[in-house]
């Protein structure tokens, strides 16, 4: 469905995005991965036609067989909600504060699907349902200020929802909410995706969500697609060095970490370093400088991706780690 | 322990749309009869599920909104009672990073502005000062001083969160309210902002207010917790002892582990080649 080749996304200059290329097939669930400030909105941006004005956008899109890189803004408004649709990072900025959270959600419906007002309506009332708001018709004349940060996130999900689009790019969509409610709102996405074919790039640091919605991640680092891959395969046996630290930062969710009243609050581990700012961002591997295993050759020589196994897997770097022992 | 903060008996209700025309209109109770203190160097957590009046508690602390009944001490003040002018002055005092870190940052202004704007609050700062402050607050959330010059909308979301926690930190205050401070960001990020939290805590005394729907976070993070169902406070007390012996029904729902459907995912790890 989309086809994404030698996609660059750069600021004065600096590239933020470096020549990603990637499907997204019908019905396909993709997670994408990486520490803050690495490239996932701007990539999520650019599917949709929306990657800032001040980018320089270069590379191909192709949707269904049409180059959309270059496509007029008129072109790709049309696909937007009834094609493809989008939970956007920060609800409350997403979401109009003038407008009643039912007219957010029914007026795409009005416009793509052509439904009426009541029928709209009503269906509005049926999403808030199934994203768990509670009160959902009085919450239908309100605004999004009334409502808590968790509910504007739901809202969102459900506007982007109301016109079946045959993708979804959700970004950081659970941020605001509890475990329980989550849980609902991936196995939500899970099911759409499955009894609708809806395709979703799913966008999370939460690694134990993205394993449980998606079949395929791809973990970027300053710009960087540095390795793909089956999802399961790829938490369990990291080639990367720098999947292998995303992995090991994961606190221990199992157990919650009581200390005793008074004891000293232990130290959080992290990624030795942080993302360097684009202009700083090394030519050649983006993780040198940060990396465990690191080569001279490393900083000045973009590594090129390998190929593991029978061919679903793909690592971007020069000396990937050894195939971790899996029980058989 | 100095007590930093305390609420008594605090409510706050929101009126919900019509149902009918002229109908009676009906009121949201988003918190109830809300007490807690909270006192210098500690961190208090605040859970409870989505909706449940966190948010409009920690606005409540903050002066943003008036309650209906109860009384706020900050600093040991009745802010509900002090003339607009005094408020400014305490403000500096007590600060609060956003949910929607958005919300807190003026979209035509760089971000450095935004961050020294508590700062103005204190006349004996002057400008070199102020700069200076708000480049070590930029360096302390792991961005760089250059990036004060940036505006809102060329930050990622987890940059711009810890924009936000810039400007919650930078008058070192001695009450922070940190709503969802960290859920944007990345967990080795979020580590290092939560060393950071618990150094400002052994360093200045920062007492906090930690909402939170990450339980395991707040577990790490906080001395104490209070749990909300319903604009209630229905549970509260050391962290390590509510989390482990809950005695309401409902913390025992919170802190009941969702089901994983864990059985596809191990599928998937045996077949790895
Ligand atoms: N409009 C813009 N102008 C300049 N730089 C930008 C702009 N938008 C994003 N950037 C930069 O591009 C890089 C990638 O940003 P992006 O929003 O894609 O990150 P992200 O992976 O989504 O991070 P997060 O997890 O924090 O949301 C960041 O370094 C960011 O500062
Ligand atoms: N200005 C307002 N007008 C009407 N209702 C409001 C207003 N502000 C909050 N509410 C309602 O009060 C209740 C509590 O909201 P609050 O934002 O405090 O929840 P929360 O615990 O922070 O939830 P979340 O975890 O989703 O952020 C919600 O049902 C919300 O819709
Ligand atoms: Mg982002
Ligand atoms: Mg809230």
């Amino acid at each position: 469905m989309y086809k994404i080749r030698n996609l660059s996304l750069s600021f004065d200059g600096h590239e933020a995005v470096r020549s990603a290329s990637f499907d997204i097939p019908r019905g396909a669930r993709l997670g994408l991965v990486g520490e803050s400030g690495c490239g996932k909105s701007i990539t999520a941006l650019a599917l949709l036609g929306m990657a800032p004005a001040s980018a320089r956008v270069s590379g191909s899109i192709e949707i269904d067989g049409q180059e959309m890189a270059a496509a007029p803004e008129r072109l790709w408004r049309s696909y937007r909600a009834r094609k493809v649709a989008m939970v956007f990072q920060e609800p409350l900025s997403a979401l109009n504060p003038l407008k009643r959270v039912g007219d957010i959600i029914a007026e795409p419906m009005r416009l793509h699907l052509r439904l009426d007002r009541r029928a709209a309506r009503a269906r509005a009332r049926d999403l808030l349902v199934e994203v768990g708001i509670p009160d959902p018709e009085a919450r239908l004349d309100q605004y999004p200020h009334q409502l808590s940060g968790g509910q504007r996130q739901r809202v969102l999900i459900a506007a982007a929802l109301s016109c079946d689009p045959q993708l979804l790019v959700a970004d950081e969509p659970t941020t605001a909410l509890d475990a329980h409610v989550a849980g609902r709102i991936l196995d939500l996405l899970k099911r759409l995706s499955e009894t609708r074919d809806m395709a979703l790039v799913f966008i999370s640091h939460d690694l134990e969500a993205v394993a449980r919605v998606t079949e395929e991640m791809l973990v970027m680092y300053g710009g960087d697609i540095v390795e793909r891959g089956p999802t399961a395969q790829l938490l369990a046996d990291p080639r990367h060095p720098y999947t292998k630290g995303l992995i090991e930062a994961r606190p221990r969710l199992d157990a919650l970490t009581l200390r005793a009243d008074g004891a000293p609050r232990p130290r959080l581990a992290s990624i030795p370093g942080s993302v360097p700012a684009l202009a700083d961002l090394p030519k050649g591997c983006r993780f040198a400088g940060r990396c465990p295993i690191e080569r001279p050759a490393c900083a000045g020589l973009r590594p090129a991706v390998s190929v593991l196994g029978p061919g679903q897997r793909q690592v971007r770097c020069l000396a990937p780690l050894l195939p971790a022992k899996v029980p058989a | 322990m100095s007590v930093v903060l305390s609420l008594s008996g605090v409510s706050r209700a929101y009126p919900l749309p019509r149902r009918r025309l002229l109908g009676p209109r009906p009121m949201l109770q988003a918190l109830s009869d809300a007490s807690l203190t909270l006192s210098a160097g500690e961190t208090l957590g605040i859970v409870g599920e989505s909706g449940s009046g966190k948010s409009t508690l920690a606005r409540l602390v903050m002066g943003f909104d008036r309650p209906d009944a109860g009384r706020i001490t900050v600093l040991g003040q009745d802010i509900n009672a002090l003339p607009a002018p005094e408020l400014r002055r305490l403000r500096a005092g007590f600060q609060m990073v956003f949910q929607d870190p958005f919300g807190s940052l003026d979209p035509r202004r760089p971000v450095g502005w935004s961050i020294a704007e508590p700062l103005l609050a204190d006349p004996a700062l002057d400008a070199p000062t102020r700069r200076k402050r708000v480049a070590e607050a930029l360096e302390q959330v792991g961005l760089r001083p250059a990036d004060g010059a940036k505006f809102p909308h060329q930050f990622s979301g987890g940059q711009r969160q810890r924009v936000a926690i810039a400007r919650g930190i930078v008058t070192r205050p001695r009450l922070l309210v940190a709503d969802e401070p960290v859920s944007a960001l990345d967990v080795s990020m979020q580590g290092q902002i939560l060393n950071l939290l618990s150094d400002l805590q052994a360093q200045m005394g920062l007492a906090m207010l930690f909402i939170s729907h990450d339980l395991a976070l707040v577990a790490h993070q906080c001395d104490r917790v209070a749990v909300m169902h319903r604009g209630r406070i229905v549970e509260s007390g050391p962290v390590a002892q509510v989390f482990s012996h809950p005695r309401e029904s409902y913390t025992r729902s919170l802190l009941a582990r969702p089901e994983t459907k864990s059985a596809d995912n191990r599928e998937l790890v045996n077949n790895t080649p």
